[in-house]
């Protein structure tokens, strides 16, 4: 099979069939060969930049990103996925007519379709770089899908998909859709979404339920910020190493924002709380605290609660709720978390 | 900025944090008494013009050409005070000068069809062609059928000091960002357009020729105390045509929208703030129960604190609205 590949390879007759050609080998291998799966679960990302996707064609070469050049991509917006285990990237261009001069109304881009590719080291993270904002309708594309204003976002195995028209076009969907599930459809393994996810009560005090679309892991001090700033100087001591998910649940008239951490170990989670708790409230709140593992809760200025609590190397904060609920809200949290690690 | 207490979100919700910075990102106390410091003067206000115009873009969310005109010539005059757009240009260029615009190109870029404008109106001031220079980061372009960035063959180059050559080379520069939102510093309008304008810097503040990313980029006005910067730059014009409002810099067409409009003025704070809540306004119709900008942008307070860049008390700064009133936001 290798060698049909490598023959058509060389006659350059179809580059297409060579796809085609390779993607057969590897997924019949993959079947009756267990070590295989590791190869799919590995193919570098420009793999699934095929010469068409869904009736398009791809233009000009693929652009390849590590973690050392990405900014030359996309400045700013580099640090957004170096803040998870991002691995490598790919760019691709498509337009319906490769031969068309381009009408892209994004500066710098071409063709009529951006596709971007990331490859993760874990499918947490690359489920992490989803959730940081899973806006919109969720076609079901991989694992995990958010469509809208024509560009998808989706989630695969260690894979990370972003499709986005870069032309005029009236109706989009279809065609996004279409490449989106190309995409997904050539991506054979999946990954497991984070644990922590399982610790966020799908309703609270059974009144305020989950809203699916606000649900980030991450595990930076910089995610953080940009998902709900919270203070200065890294309180909750994030770093590369913790996981974090924050989530919000439906209230009004705004939402309920818990901030669920696990650290390495518990004396960092012990460390975080007390830097928190330091720089979040005031000296002289009426719960003074006890020990570390202590429930503290405080009403602030704009009449919202804010607290903190603590059990071994979980840390859980919630934030603008109604004190009078706060403390029935951290308790069904701990009871829920026991009751999934059980 | 050093702080001896780190800020926190409580600091905005008091409206105390950066100098009320907290009341324009819509987080203002719900009781009376935290009240946002609030030290109004009978003086010396900056005067930011928002123009606006409903048919400015088109169906397919493209600038109309003329209509666009129309509208920075019109928001000049108003800034100006003067009658003619030949008198509302010799306020901050004269014949002879050369003049350089800093563009912004990210995929949230100025939109060509306001460059062109600008750039036109120079030239028909009697600016010469080709001292009339457009440019971003080392790509630009020398006369006013180059505004588009998408036409660009220059590279102006960095001096030793990290500065573009540009700005060296210019006697006069406009500043002329697209708005958005940018997730590492809340914010990238008139004061984060100078990024664009050094070289050697990099996210993460390595052996960087200016620190500004740190703290949320709280010392982003270093950028516009840089004395050629400061001294040179006469006028800012933010394109708000049709702004980013989450998700920056990188573009996300779920938070894209048609805002219709300019912001103009002379004083970068001044504008920043403006531009704040109007992407402050638009978040909080997208999210009701409200949707601060995050992180919160330190940079606009600090380079009215620090740097003495400008006015960051929405007080002290005369917001002129014209035009389309429809969610304007201010």
């Amino acid at each position: 099979m290798i060698k049909r590949g490598r023959m058509f390879f060389h006659s350059a007759s179809s580059t297409l069939f060579l796809f085609y050609l390779m993607w057969v080998d590897v997924c019949v291998a993959a079947i009756v060969n267990p070590t295989q799966n590791n190869i799919m679960n590995n193919q570098p990302p420009a793999f699934f930049l095929s010469d068409t996707l869904a009736g398009y064609s791809r233009i000009g070469a693929i652009e390849t990103y590590q973690p050392h050049n990405l900014y030359e991509y996309m400045n700013g917006g580099a640090e957004l996925y170096l803040a998870y285990a991002f691995e490598d990237m790919a760019v691709g261009y498509y337009a319906l007519d490769p031969h068309k001069k381009s009408d892209s109304i994004y500066a710098g881009t071409e063709g009529d379709v951006l596709v971007e590719i990331f490859r993760m080291k874990n499918a947490e993270d690359a489920y992490g770089v989803y959730s940081d904002d899973a806006t919109g309708e969720h076609p079901d594309i991989g694992q995990d899908a958010c469509y809208a204003s024509g560009f998808l976002r989706f989630w695969k195995g260690r894979y990370f998909v972003k499709v986005l028209i870069l032309i005029d076009h009236n109706e989009p969907r279809d065609s996004i859709l279409a490449i989106g599930k190309a995409i997904a459809d050539s991506i054979l393994t999946t990954g497991s979404r984070p644990e922590l996810l399982r610790f966020l009560p799908k309703k609270l005090n059974e009144t305020f339920p989950l809203i699916r679309d606000r649900v980030t892991y991450f595990h930076t001090e910089n995610s953080l910020n940009k998902i709900y700033y919270v203070a200065d100087g890294n309180p909750f001591l994030l770093n590369a190493k913790t996981e974090a998910v924050f989530a919000e649940y439906q209230a009004q008239p705004k939402p309920i924002k818990v901030l669920i951490i696990r650290y390495d170990d518990t004396r960092l989670a012990q460390n975080a709380r007390d830097t928190f708790e330091k720089a979040y409230f005031s000296e002289s709140a009426a719960n003074p605290r006890e020990d570390s593992t202590s429930f503290r809760m405080e009403t602030l200025e704009d009449g919202y609660a804010a607290a903190i609590t603590r059990q071994e190397n979980l840390l859980i904060g919630c934030f603008d709720a109604e004190s009078t609920a706060m403390q029935s809200i951290m308790k069904q949290f701990w009871d829920h978390i026991h009751q999934q690690k059980n | 900025m050093k702080h001896k207490q780190p800020v926190t979100r409580r600091e905005f919700i008091r409206g105390s944090a950066c100098g009320g910075l907290g009341v324009a990102l819509g987080m203002a106390a719900r009781q009376t008494g935290a009240a946002a410091e609030n030290q109004s003067t009978s003086s010396g206000k900056s005067l930011v013009v928002v123009i606006r115009d409903e048919a400015v873009m088109d169906e397919q969310h493209h600038p109309r050409k003329e209509a666009v005109k129309e509208l920075m010539q019109n928001g000049l005059l108003s800034l100006t005070g003067q009658k003619s757009m030949g008198d509302a240009w010799k306020m901050f260029v004269s014949p002879a000068n050369s003049v350089a615009i800093k563009g912004n190109v990210m995929m949230t870029p100025t939109h060509p069809e306001l460059t062109s404008a600008i750039m036109q109106g120079i030239h028909d001031l009697g600016v010469a062609a080709d001292k009339i220079r457009i440019w971003d980061r080392n790509q630009g372009g020398i006369g006013p059928e180059k505004a588009d960035h998408r036409m660009w063959d220059w590279q102006p180059g960095f001096g030793e000091d990290h500065v573009s050559l540009a700005v060296a080379e210019a006697d006069v520069l406009l500043n002329v960002p697209g708005l958005k939102s940018h997730w590492l510093s809340g914010i990238g309008a008139a004061l984060k357009n100078w990024c664009g304008a050094v070289n050697g810097i990099n996210v993460r503040d390595q052996d960087a020729s200016f620190s500004i990313h740190g703290d949320s980029c709280a010392d982003m006005g270093i950028l516009n105390a840089i004395p050629a910067i400061r001294e040179k730059t006469r006028l800012v014009i933010v394109d708000a045509l049709r702004p980013l409002c989450s998700g920056g810099p990188q573009v996300d067409p779920r938070y894209l929208w048609d805002y219709n409009g300019l912001v103009l003025g002379t004083d970068p704070v001044a504008v920043d703030m403006v531009c704040l809540k109007i992407l402050q306004g638009k978040r909080d119709q997208l999210r009701p129960g409200g949707w601060p900008l995050s992180p919160p942008p330190k940079h606009v307070a600090v380079a009215a604190e620090k740097y003495h860049l400008g006015v960051h008390d929405l007080n002290r700064i005369e917001i002129r609205k014209i035009g389309w009133e429809q969610d304007c936001f201010l």
